[in-house]
């Protein structure tokens, strides 16, 4: 079974119209990316989605972890042959890091974002 | 001139993933009685949360080590956090600081962590020697207090 503590981030999945949507909420750090990431793997190897949207616009913390766990997810969706979409809508939480990494720069991949630029953050 | 230190917490926590949880509640606790913006509290706690993750995820990879965190406020509304261990230590500081390396062959580490310590942060030091330790020192200064009466 696996062990839970201190795992405050939650995903919710949901398969519509060929689409695969990713809602995450809570903390995303190192320590719960891991569990995130075994969730979030099995709905995509399960799906192989044309379209995967992962939304971290509800997220109330987020560190680089969280950005490993978006590029991560993307590979695998993408070597599946789906294409994808991160969302970031307003929330600075995550915002500021996806900016940071240049994300949007990925082949198949589109950041949703209405955030101004910062600094630090990759053109 | 050496400035008024107004409170300081010392802690030390062993390299377990969950405490990268734990570390951000104590390390942003004290913050919070400086009255930060939403920002600036949000930064510095990303911030901590990185560093202690170093610790956890690269000096003590495969061993579970002891972190030491001091977080020191001062008069002129400065925050001073310093994370410390007694891992690998960083071979060459100055590769470890680029934007997107990292060690980690397995995981799915970002190789951002210093880069985002850098960009939240007024300042960051990075001393380490191999096989000893690391030592990260990062300053923060807050924004003027608005509105509130000084008790």
């Amino acid at each position: 079974m696996k062990k839970t503590v201190g795992v405050r981030a939650f995903c919710k999945c949901v398969l519509e119209n060929g689409e695969l949507l990713f809602s995450l909420s809570g903390e995303i750090d190192h320590h719960s990316a891991a569990y995130l990431r075994e969730e979030m793997d099995m709905e995509i190897y399960r799906y192989k989605p044309k379209k995967l949207r992962m939304d971290f616009s509800k997220i109330s913390f987020m560190d680089s972890a969280g950005l490993g766990l978006a590029v991560g997810r993307y590979r695998k969706a993408w070597a599946l042959g789906g294409e994808v979409t991160v969302v970031v809508g307003k929330n600075e939480r995550c915002g500021h890091i996806f900016q940071m990494a240049g994300l949007e720069r990925l082949p198949g991949l589109t950041l949703e974002i209405a955030l101004p630029i910062k600094k630090g953050s990759k053109k | 001139m050496k400035k008024e230190l107004l409170n300081q917490i010392s802690l030390r926590l062993p390299s377990l993933s969950v405490n990268e949880g734990v570390t951000r509640s104590m390390v942003g606790g004290i913050v919070a009685t400086l009255d930060p913006t939403v920002e600036e509290w949000s930064d510095i706690r990303c911030a901590v949360s990185e560093a202690v993750t170093n610790c956890i995820v690269h000096a003590y990879r495969g061993t579970v080590g002891v972190i030491y965190i001091s977080v020191k406020l001062y008069a002129d509304r400065s925050v001073q956090i310093e994370v410390r261990d007694k891992g690998c230590g960083i071979a060459d500081i100055k590769e470890a600081r680029q934007p997107l390396f990292t060690t980690d062959s397995e995981g799915e580490r970002s190789g951002m962590g210093f880069s985002v310590m850098e960009t939240f942060m007024d300042s960051l030091r990075v001393y380490s020697v191999c096989g000893k330790g690391t030592r990260v020192v990062m300053q923060k200064r807050l924004s003027e207090q608005n509105g509130r009466r000084k008790i």
